[in-house]
């Protein structure tokens, strides 16, 4: 657990809104879709594992 | 008490870069601070494991039951657990999620906080 990931996950932000501004400009706004529905699989794979480390540290260490 | 400092700048860095991503994908903005909140929750849990053990260490020396204490120690878990949860559902716009996982932290904190009242009401039976 180390802040490159919260930066990391910011990258593929900034990317994928550049990404979605030129595919919406050309027209091709399904395809703008697709590629945010790709990025939020992939930051949500990266972040799912955290989250649940998270919640296993306060059940542990509360005892629930 | 480098903690409070590394827990702040972590907590502004995301705030930022979550407005940078809101306008044109809110959903991975949303994902992403609750990296930030997994992060600063991490190390905050981390401190609370010394608060514990000087817990126990009372109730070594004091002898009190740990069945006063584990219902307290249960309950502030459950609190914050269901704090975390509901925040994060307020803050993308679902405020009945938010309130619906308040009512049930509260239900299971009443739950487990269940022995202590029987037990108190016990002790005021014996009184009268």
């Amino acid at each position: 657990m180390d802040v490159g990931l919260i930066f990391k996950i910011a990258a593929v932000g900034i990317l994928v809104a550049v990404i979605n501004i030129l595919l919406s400009r050309s027209g091709r706004d399904d395809q703008a879709l697709m590629v945010t529905l790709a990025a939020l699989v992939v930051v949500l794979a990266l972040v799912v594992q955290e989250i649940s480390d998270l919640f296993e540290l306060i059940r542990t260490l509360f005892g629930l | 008490m480098d903690i409070i400092i590394k827990a702040l700048v972590v907590g502004i860095c995301a705030s930022i870069l979550t407005l940078l991503i809101k306008k044109t994908n809110p959903e991975i903005s949303t994902v992403l601070a609750l990296c930030a909140c997994a992060f600063i929750g991490g190390i905050t849990v981390k401190v609370f494991s010394s608060v514990y053990e000087v817990l126990k260490l009372v109730e070594a020396g004091t002898g009190i039951s740990s069945a006063y204490t584990t219902p307290i120690i249960k309950c502030t878990g459950i609190g914050i657990a269901a704090k975390l949860g509901a925040e994060v559902c307020k803050d993308s716009g679902q405020a009945a999620l938010a309130a619906s996982i308040e009512i049930c932290g509260a239900c299971c904190a009443l739950y487990v906080a269940l022995p202590l009242i029987k037990t108190l009401l016990r002790m005021i039976g014996e009184l009268t």
